[in-house]
């Protein structure tokens, strides 16, 4: 990196070339006033308060938008300098209504501390002030346009960073404000950028409006619970309850950014449905029970089934909520106390299948995304995933990377919001990202336009190839409904990039990707010689790869969770399950239903009495995130700590602690009392991670859908998750429920005409496993042919229709739909 | 010993002078209060007990600002608001922990709207704790019983007036002046 080297306040820096004056000063620890700038948008000069006396250089320069150069001497502070401060904010005020007592910025407005630096304690103007009414009609966000000091913040980190463009300046002169166009409701995906970015109290969170003044709070680093992303937040504590979150700048991989889960989505915990003391079912129902008494039950009826059946008839299920230490215990308990192997997640319908992948492909054990990773490529496939919301804050990086200047190219059936941001949008029938990029392996090796040394050494080269000879261009143009042309022009220019990268999600909801998918994309990554890494393939929670590789998965001859819970030969007699809910969160609600029903023994350990933990046993209340300490990995395998910083709730205790007590209970201690010995323990087992070497394979995937439609159901139910839930979890946060709080289904205009459905009106949604009843959504945003639905709300029992996919196949669900 | 001192020895000079002090006051009144039967008036500018402001139209003065709770070098003052019906800030909890109180007065100084005032009553021992935890309701009676009407006025005008006042754009500035922005 090229360095110049300047005199600011009369010390030497020195900063990269290109930079501002104000970057460098930042950098450099010298702090200069600004008001519209961020370190993630472009300089904008709006505001004049970072005006400074440059040596040689009539009048001031505003430190924002001036480059440094060479031997330039700048003063930060002088009283010219303050002057022209002054007056700026004697304008800025003239129209402000200073209504600090009750603005819930006051304590950290950048107006006021500068006004306290700078201004004047009267001011030599007099203007009306402006009386626009507040804006409080959209969820989560509230808007003051009175206290807006135009500064354009919210209006360019929505647009050029966030990607959403939602909002802008509407009028002129003194009325300009920033509105939604036509001063309509604010309908977006209320990511909350906006409001950590106004420098005043113009936009501010709705759900901490009025509740506390800056200094009563304090401020903890937490890592977000809920996607892999693993960004920090920061939560505000008062009195003991979390009533705040927010980025911060230079804080955590996300540098400050969040998504709206991450600002808005702590307040899962103070959900009604928190347990808060043991339960046993007596006489069918669920009594409190105290922790000896509970534990007592579990230990004695575990034992005797262990004693009739063998240690192979217990289960257990881990959490990719629950931290490293929480998942390492359970495994350990199951293990070493129990005896048995029977262990498994969620992430076996999701992370699982990228695992797998990556395990036949590449032959690793651990492949952690990059961070950074998009913004190294120059072209950037995306097979069937909408990054920006299913890993938003990462998702932010595709974004960055196309406004780099990098080609981002987005396979989707539907119009996803990193679709309105891509490059180009090839837009396929879903669930054929396979044969889409087996048809453009053909091409490529076609043309031989691949890295023919690398790849013919590479194990299985000639099965691939002869795998892809049904994968002409025609043939894929008919599959996947992209004309030969683009599958052509996209095999070469892909090729032909300098450097490439192909990402796509692992969500267990997600049911237009499979394995085939994922080992397809490997296919092309070792076909043009790329290095595995430029296959991303993220974690989906927040803890899923900590969970992964803490051992919650089958080690030997350990059943995985389809022989768990959808074979038909009922060899579990018992199962316990970790911060989970089977019920709603599995495909096939009823064989999991009917499975967990014949079960001699259900403990649902949990901080939720979830339908699952209704129908246990014997429940026990467990600590939320917040309420204990622990470490969490997140999908780029950074490893962080999260805290206890708000008090347990009822009688909850950690998740590890109840295996350390029940493994007493038990009579099998298990030698590890305290979060420090099994962070030890479990710091050993993560060193050996991915340390293996590297053996590469192709795997020949073929696109097949394990359910074709039909004439009786000619639809394709396509299930994903959306920007602002993460799995069920997110639903039982009030804030996020404000933005989305029911499922729905979305269907093209087309086929809501063929129909004869309504927009808003109720549908029945039919597959073989049985119906469920949504509200329709018309919208463009989905091809004709086929229904989207998000799976987050337990009540409308999605997972009715869904069901697990076995092998490489696509688990699309053929529907019907008819007007309830 | 000199001829002086000689002289005060052999008249008893000392003791005399103080005889005569001693005869003097038998005859003067007595300086002992006989509290709590005789009370005395505070003097003006007097930091007794908190009250919290009503306005004529008898609601709460303050607005929760938290400015106060902010300065307190006690911290004996905690402020709970939340968003009413209307959407404006609500002041649902004002508490003063005033056995932790050291009546410095900074918090009448500090608060913008002058809402928050030290009376003068001083007379509040108890036997509980709970009895001086005020709530923002006994905060409200404290102004009633002791500061309402004149009292107050008088008060404002010449110890609570608040600093924010002072703040004000100046009249008959040159520019802009009058010019409606619209
Ligand atoms: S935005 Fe800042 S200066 Fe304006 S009223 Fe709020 S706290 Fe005061
Ligand atoms: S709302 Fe805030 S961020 Fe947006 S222009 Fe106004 S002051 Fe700037
Ligand atoms: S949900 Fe994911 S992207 Fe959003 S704040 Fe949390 S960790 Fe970050
Ligand atoms: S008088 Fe001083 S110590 Fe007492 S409440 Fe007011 S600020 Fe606090
Ligand atoms: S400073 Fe005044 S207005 Fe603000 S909270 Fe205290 S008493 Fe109320
Ligand atoms: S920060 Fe430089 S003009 Fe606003």
């Amino acid at each position: 990196m090229n360095l110049v080297e300047l005199t600011i306040n009369g010390k030497t820096v020195k900063a990269a070339k290109g930079a501002t004056i104000l970057q460098a000063a930042l950098k450099n620890g010298i702090y200069i006033p600004n008001l519209c700038y961020d370190r993630r948008l472009s300089p904008y000069g709006g505001c004049r308060m970072c005006v400074v006396e440059v040596e040689g250089q009539k009048g001031l320069s505003a430190a924002c938008s001036t480059q440094i150069r060479e031997g330039m001497v700048v003063f930060t502070e002088t009283p010219v300098v303050a002057k022209s401060r002054k007056a700026v904010l004697e304008l800025l005020l003239l129209h402000h209504p200073l209504d600090c007592p009750v603005c819930d910025k006051a304590g950290e407005c950048k107006l006021q501390d500068m006004a306290y630096k700078y201004g004047s304690t009267s001011n030599r103007f007099s203007a009306s002030r402006k009386d626009e009414p507040e804006r409080l009609d959209s969820p989560v966000v509230e808007r003051n346009p009175n206290r807006c000091i135009l500064c354009g913040l919210c209006v360019r980190i929505c647009q050029d960073h966030q990607g959403v463009g939602a909002i802008n300046f509407i009028g002129r002169g003194f009325k300009t404000k920033i509105s939604p166009a036509f001063e309509e409701t604010l309908d977006c995906e209320f990511c909350g950028q906006c409001i950590d970015v106004c420098p005043v109290g113009a936009l501010g969170s709705k759900t901490y409006r009025f509740m506390s003044r800056v200094w009563y709070m304090n401020e903890e680093e937490m890592i977000c619970p809920y996607c892999g992303c693993g960004c920090t937040t920061n939560l505000s504590v008062r009195q003991g309850k979390i009533i705040r979150g927010r980025g911060k700048e230079g804080v955590g991989i996300n540098d400050g950014d969040l998504c709206g889960k991450g600002r808005y989505g702590f307040d899962y915990i103070y959900a009604e449905n928190r347990l808060k003391t043991p339960m046993i079912r007596k006489e069918g129902n669920l009594v409190r029970a105290s922790w000896d008494e509970a534990l007592k039950y579990v230990a004695e009826r575990m034992g005797s089934i262990i004693e009739k059946h063998g240690p192979a008839s217990v289960g257990a299920i881990g959490s990719q909520r629950c931290s490293i230490e929480d998942n390492f215990m359970l495994q350990k308990f199951m293990r070493e106390a129990v005896g048995t192997d029977n262990i498994d997640s969620a992430a076996r319908f999701g992370y699982a299948k990228a695992h797998k992948a990556m395990e036949k492909s590449f032959g690793s054990d651990f492949m952690p995304i990059g961070w950074e990773a998009p913004l190294n490529a120059k072209f950037l496939l995306v097979i069937e995933s909408d990054i920006t919301s299913a890993m938003p804050v990462w998702g932010l990086n595709f974004i960055l990377a196309r406004n780099n200047g990098a080609h981002l190219a987005v396979a989707d059936s539907k119009e996803t919001k990193l679709v309105r941001n891509s490059s180009q949008w090839i837009r396929l029938v879903p669930g054929t990202g396979v044969a889409l990029l087996n048809g453009m392996m053909k091409v490529i090796i076609d043309e031989g336009l691949y890295d023919k040394e690398k790849a013919q050494g590479i194990q299985n080269f000639s099965a691939l190839e002869s795998s892809l000879k049904d994968y002409t261009p025609a043939a894929v143009s008919a599959i996947t409904g992209v004309s030969e042309d683009e599958i052509r022009n996209l095999a070469r220019e892909y090729s032909s990039a300098k450097s490439r990268l192909v990402a796509m999600t692992s969500g267990a909801s997600e049911n237009i990707k499979s394995l085939n998918t994922m080992l397809a994309g490997a296919n092309l990554v070792m076909l043009l010689g790329d290095s595995p890494d430029t296959l991303q393939i993220p974690a989906e929670f927040s803890n899923t790869l900590g969970m992964w590789s803490a051992g919650v998965r089958p080690a030997e001859q350990g059943k995985e969770m389809q022989e768990m819970l959808y074979a038909k030969d009922a060899s579990l007699k018992a199962l316990y399950i970790m911060g989970e809910n089977p019920i709603v969160t599995f495909h096939d609600v009823a064989a999991v239903e009917n499975t967990l029903k014949g079960m001699e023994l259900l403990v649902v350990q949990d901080i939720f009495l979830t339908d699952t933990a209704k129908m246990a046993d014997v429940v026990l209340p467990a600590c939320s995130w917040a309420e204990k300490d622990g470490t969490f990995m997140s999908a780029a395998g950074a490893v962080q700590k999260i805290r206890k910083i708000v008090k347990e709730t009822g009688e909850a205790i950690p998740d590890w602690e109840i295996f350390v007590r029940l493994s007493k209970a038990m009579g099998k201690d298990l030698g590890l009392n305290s979060v420090a010995e099994i962070s030890a323990q479990v710091s050993e087992k993560l060193s050996t991670l991915g340390k293996n070497d590297l053996k590469l394979s192709f795997n020949p995937a073929a696109y097949e859908l394990i359910e074709n439609s039909s004439s009786e159901f000619p639809m394709l139910l396509v299930t994903a998750n959306i920007l602002q839930h993460s799995g069920a979890l997110s639903s039982l946060s009030r804030n996020l429920d404000s933005v989305v709080s029911d499922a729905y289904l979305e269907l093209s205009p087309a086929d809501a005409e063929k129909y004869k459905i309504i927009n808003e009106s109720y549908v029945k949604v039919i597959s073989k496993r049985g119906e469920i009843l949504l509200k329709a959504i018309i919208s463009n945003e989905v091809p004709e042919k086929t229904v989207f639905v998000p799976i987050h709300f337990a009540h409308a029992k999605v997972n009715t229709l869904t069901y697990p996919a076995v092998n490489g196949g696509i688990p699309l669900v053929p529907v019907r739909i008819e007007p309830a | 010993m000199t001829f002086n001192e000689l002289t005060k020895r052999i008249f008893m000079t000392e003791i005399l002078k103080g005889m005569a002090l001693t005869l003097k006051t038998m005859f003067t009144k007595p300086v002992t209060r006989q509290y709590p039967e005789e009370k005395r008036e505070a003097l003006p500018g007097f930091r007794g007990l908190h009250a919290l402001v009503r306005k004529s139209d008898s609601s709460l003065r303050c607005v929760g600002c938290g400015l106060c709770a902010a300065i307190c070098p006690s911290r004996c003052i905690s402020i709970y608001t939340s968003e009413g019906v209307d959407h404006t800030k609500v002041v649902d909890r004002y508490e003063v922990e005033v056995l932790k109180c050291l009546f410095c007065g900074f918090c009448v100084e500090a608060c913008p709207f002058g809402a928050v005032v030290l009376t003068e009553h001083f007379e509040y021992s108890d036997y509980s704790r709970e009895a001086l935890f005020m709530t923002k309701e006994k905060l409200l009676n404290n102004w009633d019983k002791f500061m309402a009407g004149k009292k107050g006025e008088q008060y404002f005008e010449k110890y609570w007036r608040p600093l924010a006042e002072d703040f004000g754009t100046p009249e008959n500035q040159p520019v802009l002046k009058n010019r409606r922005a619209d």
